[in-house]
């Protein structure tokens, strides 16, 4: 791993996103599920393909629960105290590093950190109007839209901002999710005057060249085409569909037809209409000094950014079911079942955030969790079971998943409903709750190390808009969730009897098992009903 | 403001006696890049290299051993990570895949990686709980256990992870190809995955050899960094490890490659790719070798962000690549630079690779710009300081991994500074003698990726490579 090649990473599994984990229209939702492999590319990248040639163990093993005669290499000395782990000293309290808060006058909200660890700075803005905010006949338009202000400026061409991005040693990358759209900007601290200029241009004076916005539609169809040959995508395609129904987080992509009618004039009105600084909020984390630093951005982001007013969003009612239904997608020839059962859960403003956090943790947030340790560990049905949800503006789905054998689909899933019952049931245990908490406490420490880390945190408060304590309080309200309000939690959050279950496999191979779960659904690659066999639960909305 | 000016004017005298031109734009950073607080070498002969910084309450341990897949013998391939997952099957005192219980329980992560010409293993903690990777490190590291069940359970899982992560997936069985195609040397070319049929043929006593032979405290050396005091940590490491007795260092493999004089081709069909792509490449320097240096700055001109040249030329300007990336994979011994195109309907791969080669021969025949090289010299140091890359001075992972590595194959934690001053002083001249020396028409192997669509369920469970 030589410094020529230190762009590319080598570990499939990180804790700290090297960028910030933000949950894209077209990314596997990534809310609460820390110590997973995440696949966050829009398109799947040289870096994980090289990846593969050094092999990497990302995760430990299906395992037998046999506890095997054992027989050690070397005859162990008689050190006697290695018996136990250490003890260890207590936490050294954690302290959030002093952050400056204040607002432009046209509205801009700023937060500025000052880090000269390193010689680097990193810029991110976010603009509280994501994909939620499209119209059902231009989808996509949001994320097309952030991605596309880098594309041209009405002074520089999109080469030009290439150029000039690469050469501060910089990056700078627009995206949308269903919320909030995000900038993300970094480079050399010596050039910071340059970043400012340029995170400005593309934010204020985007110019969305037509041969420009030609080339992204034809290559982003041609992604979603493959797109659709992958099981993950076509699972979450089909669970968030039902889910959410014509709520807007109820689409993960646009299809090929949308992205097709999106016009010039689209991004520019979206642009014009969303992109308001009184709306906006700006976090600068790095090497910097702070009076030049509030000096650019009054320069650059103050004086010719003009406020505006944005509608209140008002979202339709999501669908209400009564029962269990399986939608099952058919893959022929596929070797796995990709399993996913849940329902819409919680917003980030939810009371139950913190209870549910740590719930969610002992049920399936990582290896040393329960799904974990019963369907890989105990039954060796899977290369890893987990659950997770994904607090929103709007409550976001809770899921639990696997991608497990094909002929192990059924028994898995009996494996499912048993935890999550339990988990509405019974209280967890003293030792589950403690690691959950630890495990959550030193993942959230472990995770201000870096500038990006950091600024997604501080970001997070403002567009979710949290209370103002929020990252001082949050290892204190972790710790303070009770055995009962976790199971409090999971009976209210975890929605046991009306469950949506979806299934990606081999419909010829798993159906008639599935039937005997609860009435089956049957869906193509191309994301279309097929016959009608099995009836749906009630829907009221 | 006082501070930091002279701090400035101090960077700026050392980096004039050291003869490196900077812009006077560019950032300034305190060297060395990772202080070593201390580098010590216990009685058997585990190196340890300590580097405090209180700035945040977390600390991560890197232990690098020197094995990897080019230390395999023939017949044995893929032995290298098989032995890595039975590092997580228990110790001593430590159960089995309770290492990622521990950890995480502690609120960490860890993992660990196997590679060409080295394996590591690490574990990233709150400060507090560093002990708690010391203990699992050396209880694995003096007392793995090694039984029947648990081998045959890894070669399983083994074989389930080459199935879902490699034959199941788009262009990776053309990739692992690509890479046997592209070395002569067999230490160098077979897949770190290695083969079926050369994991099934070895045993529990292939196990216990390769762990006496390389799992030894004088083949490997560990890093530690973050917050922690590093005299006590000197005292918890001896008590860990200083027991552990010392084996002799196993020989290096010879990794040698001939001088290579006709193109190498193959095609692969591909069931799960939809579009056509191919891979590819040329042998390259070994890492910290004289020429290493100019070919990491090619690498940042031909391919490092959306303004480099494969980007411009072919996803932007001419239009036929979806995806048009380079890179070298960095190895002591000969290293790979490796590229890889996914094209566009309508186009035959031999149009494109015209292109590839145009823009070849464009870095071999004109000097590139004062300009490029600079941008390419700041694409070099943002590799450094950014959040996202695996070496990013940010995380204390990052640098621990980066101490042990340095150590362990070259003597010496400090060699980061050196290794960046020598990419600092790449010229033009350097960028063009090194395009000219090692991207040769007789040098190239390329291997074409075919898509074919999938077939109906039975034989869509065959493997899906035809290569042999």
């Amino acid at each position: 791993m030589g410094i020529a090649e230190a762009a590319k990473p080598r570990q499939s599994t990180t804790i700290n996103a090297p960028e910030p984990v933000w949950s894209h229209p077209y990314r596997r939702s990534t809310a609460g599920s820390v110590g997973r492999v995440e696949s966050v590319s829009v398109f799947f990248s040289l870096i994980v393909l090289l990846g593969v040639l050094t092999f990497i163990m990302t995760a430990i093993t299906p395992a037998e629960a046999v506890e095997a005669k054992s027989e050690n290499i070397k005859a162990a000395t008689a050190e006697s105290w290695r018996k136990t782990p250490p003890t260890l000293p207590v936490p050294r309290p954690f302290k959030l590093p002093a952050f400056t808060t204040y607002k432009l006058a046209n509205g801009l909200t700023v937060q500025l950190v000052e880090d000269h660890r390193v010689p680097f700075i990193t810029v991110n803005l976010g603009i509280k109007a994501g994909s939620s905010r499209e119209r059902d006949e231009v989808r996509g338009l949001a994320a097309i839209t952030a991605d596309m202000i880098t594309e041209g400026t009405a002074k520089r061409s999109s080469k030009q901002i290439a150029e000039e991005v690469d050469f501060i040693g910089g990056g700078l990358k627009g995206g949308a999710d269903l919320d909030f759209t995000l900038i993300v900007g970094s480079s050399l601290s010596g050039y910071a005057e340059r970043l400012l200029d340029v995170v400005s241009d593309v934010v204020l004076n985007p110019s969305f060249p037509e041969d420009e916005l030609k080339l992204k539609k034809t290559n982003l169809i041609q992604e979603l085409v493959m797109k659709r040959s992958q099981p993950d995508f076509l699972q979450d395609e089909r669970f968030m569909n039902v889910l959410f129904g014509q709520h807007p987080y109820g689409v993960i992509a646009p299809s090929p037809e949308n992205v097709e009618k999106i016009t010039r004039k689209d991004l520019q009105d979206f642009h014009k209409t969303y992109f308001v600084p009184n709306e906006s909020v700006l976090v600068v984390v790095g090497d910097f000094q702070p009076d030049k630093m509030k000096a650019l951005i009054e320069k650059d982001l103050g004086a010719n950014w003009q406020s505006g007013q944005l509608a209140q969003l008002k979202y339709p009612a999501v669908p209400q079911y009564h029962g269990r239904r399986i939608y099952l997608v058919d893959r022929p020839g596929s070797v796995q079942s990709s399993i996913k059962l849940g329902n819409v859960a919680i917003s980030k403003s939810d009371s139950d955030y913190f209870p549910l956090l740590v719930g969610n943790q002992v049920l399936g947030g990582a290896a040393h969790s329960r799904l974990f340790l019963n369907i890989r560990e105990q039954k060796g049905y899977t290369y890893g079971a987990y659950s997770s949800f994904a607090a929103r503006k709007e409550p976001g789905p809770f899921a639990a998943e696997a991608e497990v054998r094909t002929e192990v689909t059924g028994s898995s899933l009996q494996e499912f409903l048993y935890e999550l019952d339990r988990m509405r049931n019974l209280k967890v245990t003293d030792k589950e709750i403690q690691d959950a908490k630890r495990y959550l406490a030193g993942s959230f420490a472990l995770g201000l190390e870096t500038q990006a880390g950091l600024a997604q945190r501080l970001l997070e408060v403002q567009l979710y808009e949290l209370p103002k304590d929020y990252l001082e309080t949050y290892t204190d309200k972790l710790m303070a969730v009770s055995l009962d309000d976790v199971r409090k939690a999971a009976r209210k959050d975890i929605d046991f009897e009306n469950m949506a279950i979806v299934v990606v496999g081999d419909g010829k191979k798993i159906k008639k098992e599935l039937e005997y779960f609860a009435p089956v659904e049957l869906f193509d690659t191309a994301g279309k009903p097929v016959g009608n066999d099995g009836a749906a639960g009630k829907k009221s909305s | 403001m006082k501070t930091k000016n002279k701090k400035r004017s101090f960077l700026v005298s050392l980096i004039l006696s050291l003869g490196v031109v900077m812009s006077a734009n560019a950032a300034d950073w305190k060297k060395p890049l990772i202080p070593v607080t201390e580098d010590f070498t216990l009685p058997n002969g585990l190196r340890v290299v300590l580097s405090e910084d209180h700035s945040v309450p977390v600390a991560a341990l890197a232990i690098v051993y020197d094995v990897g897949s080019r230390n395999e013998e023939k017949g044995r391939s893929g032995f290298a990570h098989l032995f890595e997952h039975m590092m997580f099957e228990g110790s001593e005192n430590v159960g089995k895949t309770e290492h990622f219980s521990y950890v995480e329980s502690a609120g960490g992560s860890l993992n660990a990686s196997t590679h060409n010409d080295f394996t590591n293993y690490y574990e990233k903690l709150p400060s507090n709980q560093i002990e708690l990777a010391l203990w699992l490190e050396s209880d694995r590291m003096r007392s793995l256990k090694v039984t029947e069940e648990n081998f045959k359970n890894q070669l399983e899982t083994v074989k389930e992870e080459k199935r879902s992560r490699i034959d199941n997936q788009p262009y990776t069985p053309a990739a692992l190809r690509f890479e046997e195609l592209l070395f002569d040397n067999w230490s160098n070319a077979h897949p770190v995955i290695g083969s079926f049929e050369d994991l099934e043929a070895s045993s529990v006593e292939d196990v216990r050899k390769f762990f006496k032979t390389y799992y030894a405290p004088d083949n490997a050396v560990m890093a530690i960094v973050g917050d922690f005091d590093a005299k006590q940590m000197h005292g918890l490491v001896e008590k860990y490890f200083a027991s552990i007795p010392k084996q002799s260092r196993p020989p290096l493999p010879s990794v040698d490659e001939p001088l290579q004089t006709k193109p190498k081709y193959e095609k692969v069909e591909d069931h799960h790719a939809q579009l056509p792509a191919f891979w590819f490449g040329w042998k390259g320097p070994g890492r910290r070798e004289p020429d290493s240096y100019a070919m990491g700055i090619l690498e940042k001109i031909l391919s490092s962000g959306d303004s480099s040249r494969l980007y411009q030329r072919m996803v932007k300007g001419d239009q036929v690549a979806l995806r048009a990336d380079a890179g070298l994979d960095e190895r002591r011994g000969p290293s790979a630079f490796e590229g890889f195109v996914i094209y566009k309907p309508g186009h035959s791969a031999e149009q494109v690779r015209d292109i590839v080669w145009e823009e070849i021969d464009k870095v071999k025949k004109e000097p590139v710009s004062e300009k490029e090289i600079e941008k390419a010299k700041n694409q070099i140091l943002r590799g450094l300081f950014a959040a996202g890359s695996s070496s990013s001075l940010q995380r204390c992972l990052g640098r621990a991994e980066m101490l042990a590595e340095y150590t362990l194959f070259f003597g010496d934690p400090k060699l980061v500074d050196a290794d960046l001053d020598a990419y600092l002083k790449v010229t033009a001249e350097d960028v063009k003698r090194v395009a000219n020396k090692y991207f040769t028409r007789e040098g190239i192997t390329v291997v074409d990726v075919q898509p074919v669509p999938a077939k109906a369920e039975a034989e869509a469970e065959a493997p899906v490579l035809q290569h042999k």
